[in-house]
């Protein structure tokens, strides 16, 4: 396994332009509570091997984009470095222009022409081939994603699902070392979402792309990722399997990233995985309902559909716990019950 | 220390030595700087420009005159055009009532009637064999009083500026109505507050920016125009510019004339901007008005009496007086003079709008590829000229070219005038291109095309030129139909041969220095239709997006 991309240390910060009340309030009167810059990233590092598929999680404002955007050259970094394939391509001196990069990119509105047709788009990229290169490439591409009936169609005469397929299957084209998507499913459908995702991982795969993925949907990044980065506020909070991530988060923002989660303090009976705070972390549907272990009382039940959530308050002083119990089996509010971990 | 500041230079050197950035700058001096340089020629004491004026012959009174009634003019034009623009605006946006369908787009035609050609038409009209002056007569009552007193006077000019000018005010106005978010008003309306209410204490406070930015657009016409005071025989500073640089034959005097006039521009200007601070928030534009109320009998006609009488005297008598005379004269006014008036104006504007749309689009263009403080700021300080009146920017271009070489001013012929057409009208092609070009073209559009490989020329005419051309061909038809109207700039710059003609100078040569306005009236009218097509395509842009109309 080659590496394919490499990030150290990457910091990234705006200026903020300031309108004319506050530019005089912070130059002229020297009020220091007026923010000149915004970090958007800070000090991160990681690496992308060849064929895998990385995917960036975090609220709006974590900087998860802005790290995409780094990576493709449109923007320039303070501090920290950017390799492609062992090469520096962006420092915070010297970046290679994004034309340069081989790197596909497939945006957030897909920033398809609308001027020029599904195949005319897929085309645009290619323009370094010769003519026969050119048609033999889009054909290829047309019959991977299933758009040859469209070929000749403009962007807005088709819909959502095919304008994303379309817009995957340009930065495809080219064959790139390495594929950025920018939130790839957030203008689909509900409904669309997930063959969408089942589709786009059939494709990456069979076009053995390495790819990263931004995206703010947990469900996004543990259908399609094979490692997920957890930023928050422009720094790392844990890198790991879908599973790890999941299972043993490393902090309490992460843990509660992913759902709902009952953070314990540190003592023998309580098992789960351990935070770097000491506390430990406890997903509800690895708790059960049981004769014996922390009894307490039922203070709110909730039906969701595949589970109900039971809330349990132990005694007075402790933690709520949160259950989540496919069945009742008889438990209402007000009853006094058990709570155990499941092995 | 000077390892960093060597390379902060390399990185500084990197940022703006590429082609882009450097013809974006390039652009910027050679058509805006002249314009700071006429300020150097304004002397702070006082003494020096009013020395050469005095030397020159002309008193300090007179100087006091020109401003006294350059002030008057804009005071009088400015409060009218306020009051004409907004409650016009206000009645066709949340009334219905006879004929404010028609309305809607017709108060915005008097803006295709350039303020010299009105002038003409009325001044004929009140003249003593005009209609007017002709009824009271008859009536028994001296004319003489009414024409020298209110028609032939300042009062005059006012009422042409005014009915010729609101326009702008109504314009903006409207569109600024036009995004007040009908739930608004109406919920005002259920708080208990009348329609006047509803005007004074909403309607217009939301709309005040727009409004004021009218007016200010307004003023800047007044002060730009030289063929209407001429006509009334108004002194006003820009006439005296005129006055000083061609018969006193004056650079100095000139320039420092100008550099006041200009003052006088930026202090509108910052006026204009400062009514805007503190504006933070953004109008609702969701919640379209339901249904709108009909005006009944005495309200629906005072309503359309309201629209009839800007419509009416704006646009209406003076193109009737001008068809009218035209049809009498049309089979003698047909000339070797005219046609080559013709031409010259058709290649001229032709030559002009090209070139100010092709500047305009690599300024944006290198904007976008380089969005830096200092690009934005060129890129305003190059679009100043259209904030300069046409005396200026005359007196500017001399100024540039006689710097350069003195005999160069007459051996370039039309090279002054089109350097002065761009200068004036680089805004107008700007901000055509700007706001219906490149800003709706998506940014994430540019990112696609560059992570595809293409360098920023190639997406330049791959990817913008084709999604540009509706906006392209909008800035091109506004700077053609503005050079072919525009007269100040023309009358100085043009090249010094007798029979050099323009659309617009010959206009002015036969309805004022010749005194024959029916002979006039044929190229008035080709300059009105050429103006009218602009004044459609403004308001389709400004209310496409409103259905409710």
């Amino acid at each position: 396994m080659t590496e394919i991309l490499s990030i150290e240390k990457l910091s990234k910060t705006y200026s903020l332009s300031l309108p004319w009340s506050r530019w005089v309030r912070r130059y002229l009167w020297k009020d220091q509570s007026v923010p000149q810059i915004r970090t958007a990233v800070e000090n991160v590092s990681f690496s992308v091997q060849e064929g895998e598929i990385v995917a960036l999680i975090g609220e709006s404002g974590s900087g998860k984009s802005t790290i995409l955007r780094l990576i493709a050259g449109l923007e320039k970094p303070q501090k920290g470095q950017i390799q492609i394939e062992k090469k520096t391509v962006s420092t915070p001196e010297h970046c290679t222009a994004p034309e340069t990069r081989q790197i596909g990119m497939v945006f957030q509105n897909y920033a398809l022409f609308p001027h020029l047709t599904i195949r005319q788009n897929i085309t645009y990229g290619l323009h370094q081939q010769n003519k026969k290169q050119q048609q033999a490439r889009v054909t290829e591409i047309l019959d991977l994603l299933q758009l040859k009936d469209y070929a000749h169609q403009s962007p807005h005469q088709i819909s959502g699902g095919q304008q994303q397929r379309v817009a995957l299957g340009r930065a495809l084209a080219s064959k790139p070392q390495l594929l950025l998507l920018d939130e790839p499913f957030s203008n689909l459908d509900v409904m669309l979402k997930a063959p969408m995702r089942q589709e786009i991982r059939k494709i990456i795969q069979e076009t053995k792309t390495t790819a990263i993925i931004v995206t703010h949907d947990e469900k996004d990044a543990f259908a399609l990722a094979d490692r997920i980065i957890i930023l928050r506020q422009g720094e790392v909070q844990q890198i790991g399997t879908p599973e790890e991530v999941y299972h043993q988060p490393q902090n309490a923002y992460v843990a509660n990233f992913f759902g709902k989660t009952n953070l314990l303090n540190e003592t023998e009976k309580n098992k789960g995985a351990k935070l770097e705070d000491g506390r430990k972390a406890i997903r509800p549907e690895n708790l059960t309902l049981a004769k014996n272990g922390v009894r307490g009382v039922v203070k709110d039940v909730t039906f969701y559909g595949q589970y109900y959530e039971v809330v349990v308050e132990p005694k007075e002083g402790e933690e709520e716990l949160v259950v989540y119990t496919p069945n009742l089996e008889g438990v209402e509010v007000g009853a006094t019950v058990s709570v155990t971990h499941q092995d | 220390m000077s390892k960093f500041l060597c390379l902060r230079f390399r990185q500084l050197l990197r940022a703006y030595c590429n082609p882009w950035v450097l013809s974006c700058l390039l652009i910027t001096v050679t058509v805006a700087l002249p314009i700071f340089v006429i300020f150097s020629h304004l002397s702070w004491d006082g003494s020096g420009g009013k020395e050469s004026l005095s030397e020159l012959g002309i008193q300090e009174w007179e100087f006091e005159d020109a401003l006294d009634n350059t002030g008057i003019l804009m005071l009088g034009t400015g409060l009218i055009t306020l009051i004409l623009g907004s409650s016009t605006a206000w009645l066709v946006t949340f009334y219905r009532f006879p004929g404010s369908k028609l309305f809607s787009w017709g108060l915005v035609l008097p803006l295709a009637i350039p303020p010299y050609i009105a002038s003409d038409t009325y001044w004929n009209i009140f003249d003593y064999t005009g209609y007017i002056p002709y009824t009271l007569a008859k009536q028994g009552i001296n004319p003489l009083y009414f024409i020298e007193n209110f028609a032939h006077d300042m009062e005059g000019a006012i009422f042409i500026f005014s009915f010729v000018l609101y326009p702008y005010v109504y314009l903006l106005a409207r569109a600024s109505f036009l995004q007040q978010s009908g739930s608004l008003l109406e919920s005002s309306r259920l708080l208990g507050r009348g329609s006047w209410g509803t005007f004074f204490r909403l309607g217009f406070p939301l709309a005040r920016p727009a409004i004021i930015g009218g007016v200010a657009l307004v003023l800047m016409e007044v002060l730009n125009d030289y063929g209407a005071v001429e006509r009334y025989g108004i002194k006003t500073l820009t006439t005296m510019i005129f006055k000083v640089w061609t018969e006193y034959e004056s650079y100095s005097g000139a320039l420092h004339l100008a550099a006041i006039l200009l003052l006088l521009v930026f202090f509108i200007l910052a006026l204009e901007s400062i009514q805007r601070w503190g504006i933070n928030y953004t109008v609702l534009t969701q919640g379209k008005q339901g249904e709108k109320p009909q005006l009944k009998k005495g309200k629906a006609f005072a309503a359309f009496c309201c629209c009839a009488i800007p419509f009416g005297f704006g646009f209406l008598i003076p193109t009737g007086q001008l068809l009218y005379w035209a049809s009498q004269t049309f089979s003698q006014v047909w000339d070797r003079d005219l046609a080559w008036s013709i031409i010259n104006s058709l290649s001229l504007a032709f030559v002009a709008s090209t070139l100010t749309m092709i500047l305009a689009l690599v300024m944006l263009y290198s904007l976008r590829l380089h969005k830096t403080t200092l690009l934005s700021f060129a890129t305003k300080v190059a679009t100043l000229g259209y904030a300069t009146p046409g005396a200026v920017v005359a007196a500017v271009v001399i100024l540039s070219l006689t710097w350069l070489d003195q005999t160069l001013l007459y051996s370039l012929f039309f090279l002054p005038l089109i350097l002065g057409y761009v200068i004036r009208f680089l805004r107008l092609s700007f901000y055509s291109i700007e706001s219906s070009g490149f800003d709706q073209i998506s940014p994430s559009l540019d990112e696609a095309s560059k992570s595809l490989g293409a360098t920023p020329g190639r997406t330049l005419l791959r990817i913008h030129l084709p999604l540009l051309r509706p906006a392209l061909i909008i800035a091109f038809i506004f700077v053609f139909v503005e050079v072919l109207k525009e007269l100040t700039l023309t009358m100085i710059l043009a090249p010094p041969s007798s029979d050099f003609f323009t659309l617009s100078t010959i206009t002015f040569r036969l309805a004022v220095t010749d005194g024959v306005p029916y002979r006039a009236a044929t190229p008035s009218l080709i300059i009105i239709l050429a103006g009218i097509i602009p004044v459609f395509i403004l308001n389709y842009l400004l209310y496409r997006d409103s259905k409710n109309d």
